[in-house]
């Protein structure tokens, strides 16, 4: 009797310290929300809204949407998010494919290399690439950002993609050989569908990574190339657009990578779970 | 000799074949795009050099000179460091806490895990903006709720205060962190042979016992992982700057001004990218310094 009496108030006890958590995670979120469905006014007027009820009003998401710096600045982010990741994971794919399978001289340098890369602090990379880019006539361009978003990108995921394409069985590499296919194509054709759930998380990593950047986004974007993160710090920091306006816009910015995380989250969770600390 | 006759020759010499043409993009990005500007970053930190005109002045070691009397530096170096600690000693013991709990049965428990990938994928600038709507002092529900509760004077403020405002960030950081690291320590959860924990359940140890003597020993390899992932993302991760230039940009009073936000102020809107370069230098020191320990870590587990 004792021992049921304890598991139930343990159990009042697991549920109530999970309402707290997720109560934590959830409410920026919420509120954020919320915000972005009042007007300005409702906003600043106290007290404000869980202590009071709020009537929902679209307008800010109206505003924002047919505000041209918001959307074209949407537009810009997807574009170097999608070309940064078709890069990166191609580049990287065959990079990862050589060192995790192929023997050549200087293959544990350039893995413990891609390693130390990773570990440095972006912005010891920033300072250089922005002079490098300026020499180039690339700074403020869109390809001047691909190339620092893979920066960002190429050795982390390369690192990854080593870990995932390690676990494709050398045996299976060993009989397309002998059935005379070329290495270059068996990437292709067996290794990556092979291992497609890993690819993909990396896929959806680099994309979050690119689309969620701001440091880089905003020193090498100055005026003509403006990404959808610098545009929300213009935003909070600026007088450009109204509280309630500037959280739908962060709203909006976050509703992709959000989205693509709910939606692909079992794979997400399933991946990570597998081997994301080897 | 026998090379022309060796099954095995030519089967290395397509192989380093095959590794070089499967490498060459890699490598050619890496080699413009990042141990060229490495080594040049190495230069800069000789030179006095703007981006305006960008002709370096030779300098010698004075950029380093200017370390030791800029009063600037060492209050961001001890202001990182407070940083750091605050977001290691308080954010990973807090996600071990929330991977405990969500290691428990319960219903809904795969909605709860699902969110915590929210704040993993939330954009650390849109984070910084959620906080900031929600701790406030003009429209903040949450400083009035301590209001109305009597425990803070009227309009409170948490980021305009300088004694707090460097407390404020740190508890942003842990929102967009310690989701992480509860998904980290599940993950090593996961791993948790569960006959060990059952028998000892059997013997009579109690939970608390279970926890320090399997649990915990077991988690290890994963704790120093996020201890020193904690570190990194506190001294030169988005913690450091997305959060910092979105909610306070230094202030109030350079209070909350870090290294690496500091040194990317001096290379960008300062104009003296050697100065700069040379700050994220003494980041990245600090860094390696983790990498190593972290790469220690993690070959001596496999």
């Amino acid at each position: 009797m004792a021992y049921r009496k304890r598991t139930l108030s343990r159990r009042i006890g697991v549920y109530v310290c999970v309402l707290l958590v997720l109560g934590f995670i959830l409410s920026p979120y919420l509120l954020g929300i919320v915000t972005s469905f009042e007007s300005e006014a409702e906003l600043v007027g106290r007290p404000p809204f869980p202590f009071k009820a709020i009537t929902p009003v679209l307008d800010n998401y109206i505003y924002i949407l047919s505000y041209m710096p918001f959307s074209l600045a949407f537009i810009d982010s997807a574009l170097v998010a999608v070309t940064t990741t078709c890069f990166v994971m191609i580049a990287g794919s065959m990079g990862a494919f050589a060192i995790a399978h192929l023997r050549f001289r200087g293959r544990n340098f350039l893995f413990n290399f891609v390693v130390v890369v990773y570990m440095l602090p972006a912005l010891a990379m920033l300072i250089p690439i922005v002079v490098l880019l300026k020499e180039l006539a690339l700074l403020d361009t869109i390809i001047g950002m691909v190339f620092a978003h893979s920066v960002l990108l190429l050795p982390l995921m390369t690192w990854f993609l080593v870990g995932i394409y390690e676990s494709v069985p050398a045996d299976i590499l060993e009989a397309l050989q002998m059935d005379g296919t070329s290495r270059i194509r068996s990437l292709f054709r067996e290794v990556i569908p092979l291992s497609r759930f890993g690819f993909f998380l990396i896929l959806v990593f680099s994309f979050v990574t690119s689309w969620n950047d701001l440091m880089f986004a905003n020193t090498v974007g100055i005026v003509s190339v403006k990404l959808l993160q610098p545009r929300i710090l213009e935003f909070m920091s600026g007088a450009r657009v109204m509280h309630t306006q500037m959280a739908a816009a962060g709203i909006l910015s976050s509703l992709p990578v959000v989205a693509l995380a709910i939606v692909l989250q079992r794979q997400i969770i399933a991946g990570i779970m597998k081997g994301a600390i080897k | 000799m026998a090379t022309e006759h060796d099954p095995f020759m030519p089967r290395l010499k397509t192989e380093s074949r095959d590794a070089a043409i499967l490498l060459s993009p890699f490598f050619v990005f890496v080699a413009v795009f990042i141990i060229y500007p490495l080594i040049a970053s190495f230069y800069f930190t000789l030179n006095d050099l703007t981006l305006s005109d960008l002709k370096p002045i030779f300098i010698g070691i004075d950029n380093y000179l200017e370390l030791f009397s800029d009063k600037l530096f060492q209050q961001a170096l001890l202001q990182t460091l407070a940083y750091l600690t605050f977001h290691t000693a308080v954010g990973v013991p807090f996600g071990l806490a929330m991977a405990l709990l969500f290691n428990q049965e319960f219903r809904g428990r795969g909605f709860a895990r699902a969110c915590l990938l929210i704040p993993w994928a939330t954009p650390p600038i849109v984070a910084a903006m959620l906080m900031y709507v929600l701790l406030n002092s003009g429209f903040g529900p949450v400083p009035y709720a301590f209001e109305i509760a009597g425990l803070l004077p009227a309009q409170f403020t948490i980021f305009g205060n300088p004694d707090l405002a460097l407390l404020g960030l740190a508890i942003v950081s842990l929102w967009k962190s310690c989701p992480l690291f509860a998904f980290l320590f599940l993950s090593g959860l996961q791993n948790l042979p569960s006959e060990v924990v059952e028998s000892a359940r059997v013997y009579g140890a109690s939970g608390v016992a279970i926890f320090r003597r399997v649990t915990l020993p077991f988690l290890k390899p994963v704790l120093a992982v996020n201890c020193i992932l904690s570190g990194i993302l506190a001294l030169s991760g988005t913690q450091a700057f997305d959060i910092v230039i979105g909610i306070t940009n230094g202030g109030p009073g350079y209070r909350t001004y870090m290294l690496y936000f500091l040194a990317w102020n001096q290379a960008f809107p300062w104009n003296r990218l050697g100065y700069g370069s040379t700050i994220a230098y003494v980041v990245t020191i600090i860094a390696v310094v983790f990498a190593l320990v972290l790469l220690r870590i993690w070959y001596k587990r496999k």
